[in-house]
């Protein structure tokens, strides 16, 4: 219990480092623009010698940096098929000896694990519409595995509760948004990791009687997504993607994300 | 727009009760909620009053030199929901004394910012440039076809400013 509780602090604060950074990555960004508000300022005992800011420094598009930022939920599931999961052990708890187990993913005895959480992200647009994207996850989910025993002869049992835990984080090296007035739609790909922790029961003496196992794997998703623009800096999107590595189709995920865009329209001065 | 920083604080921190960095993401929050609201139709109008403004395009432009001040304050909104392109520079002044003699007025521009810049969709901007030459001037307009290229059909008509005892007052075009 003692160990599997452990790893789930450790992703946990991973997603805390994730969503910490894009946070204050944020503040620094928007720290120019507050200045800026400011407009003219007194800058000498002299009434009436001002400083001011950039002709357009406020409204013109080309003076704003393009960034946005977005929170939202995702939905994923992973197939188990081909996969491998292994324990996690930091050997604390464990008798003299102790060979840390393994086991297919098929030994779970489903098919899928899937897991729902909090996610964030932040976009860069380099060029027009043309954007980079970084992004984090969180989810846990709940599935009935088999009951069977690993590779070191420990019998695995169903854990209750959230027993899957999903930490994704990636990059989208290049996405593009197609305007279309109030909405948007959006084709990307991110590339990234995906690591799943399932933790199990177990009764074998001398180990805690919850042990955790967990998988790696490379996730290329490209995906489709679609934005309405609540206001000309606030937008709800939706987006579908398939982890094309998982050649079962069972690989994809879904997600909402609600965002915060420094350029109005994200600078579109399309018709 | 506050509301809707409020609306994603809350989203935030409701989805987010496991993970912390409350105090970041309400950083994030307060540090971006003071983005302008979105630009309304004849907002502008309603302020310096309609003869100080004219429609270009998706554009409303109003102008108005404030009380013994040798400034311009422009206004800027844009009511579309894509971006477009302004150009200050391209405004005609046209400036006359007492007695209708002409006279030279121009914007105070040493690094030359005054260029053609895209106004963010339904957006608002605020601009004052200083005016030189405008000492001796009683009437002075602003020719602003030129200003909105995307908007080649719109002939408004100029916007004119006459002074008097108490300030700057639109008047009737030419």
């Amino acid at each position: 219990m003692a160990r599997g509780v452990g790893a789930m602090r450790r992703q946990r604060r991973q997603g805390r480092a994730v969503l910490c950074a894009a946070a204050a990555l944020a503040l620094v960004v928007l720290a120019p623009s507050r200045a800026e508000a400011r407009g003219c300022r007194e800058v000498s005992d002299i009434v009436g010698e001002e400083k001011c800011t950039r002709y357009g420094g406020k409204w013109a598009l080309e003076q704003e940096f393009g960034v946005s930022f977005d929170f939202g939920m995702r939905y994923s599931e992973i197939s188990t098929s081909g996969s491998n999961f292994t324990e996690v052990n930091d050997k604390k708890g464990r008798p003299a000896g102790y060979q840390t187990f393994r086991y297919p993913g098929e030994a779970l005895g489903v098919k899928s694990l899937s897991a729902l959480g909090a996610a964030g992200g932040i976009s860069l647009f380099l060029y027009h519409q043309l954007y980079m994207r970084f992004e984090g996850s969180l989810a846990f989910g709940s599935v009935s595995t088999a009951s069977f025993t690993a590779s070191n002869g420990v019998k695995l049992f169903k854990d209750d509760g959230l027993d899957v835990t999903m930490f994704q984080a990636g990059i989208i090296p290049v996405g593009y948004r197609i305007p279309l007035g109030r909405a948007a739609l959006r084709g990307e790909v991110l590339t990234g990791f995906v690591q799943t922790q399932v933790d199990h029961r177990t009764e074998a003496a001398g180990l805690p009687s919850t042990v955790s196992a967990s998988e790696t794997r490379i996730l290329i998703e490209p995906r489709l997504a679609g934005d309405i623009w609540f206001t000309q800096h606030i937008s709800f999107g939706v987006y579908g993607g398939v982890n094309i590595l998982d050649t079962d189709g069972r690989g994809r995920a879904f997600g909402i994300t609600l965002a915060w865009h420094n350029r109005s329209f994200d600078g579109d001065t399309s018709f | 727009m506050r509301a809707g920083f409020v609306v994603i604080a809350c989203v935030a921190l409701s989805a987010l009760p496991s993970l912390g960095c409350h105090m970041g993401l309400a950083g994030l929050v307060m540090g971006a909620s003071d983005a302008q609201p979105a630009y309304q139709s004849g907002a502008i109008a309603a302020e310096l009053g309609s003869g100080a403004v004219r429609t270009l395009g998706c554009l409303d432009v109003g102008l108005a030199i404030p009380e013994q001040r040798a400034l311009l304050e422009m206004h800027v909104g844009n009511r579309c929901v894509h971006g477009e392109p302004f150009d200050l520079g391209r405004v005609v002044i046209r400036a006359t004394d007492e007695e209708g003699g002409a006279r030279a007025v121009s914007f105070v521009d040493p690094r030359q910012e005054i260029v053609r810049l895209h106004v963010g969709a339904m957006e608002r901007g605020h601009e004052r440039i200083r005016l030189d030459g405008l000492l001796d001037v009683a009437r002075i307009c602003f020719d602003l076809a030129a200003a909105a290229p995307d908007a080649p059909d719109a002939r408004p008509p100029p916007i004119c400013l006459d002074r008097s005892l108490d300030g700057w007052r639109a008047g009737s075009a030419p």
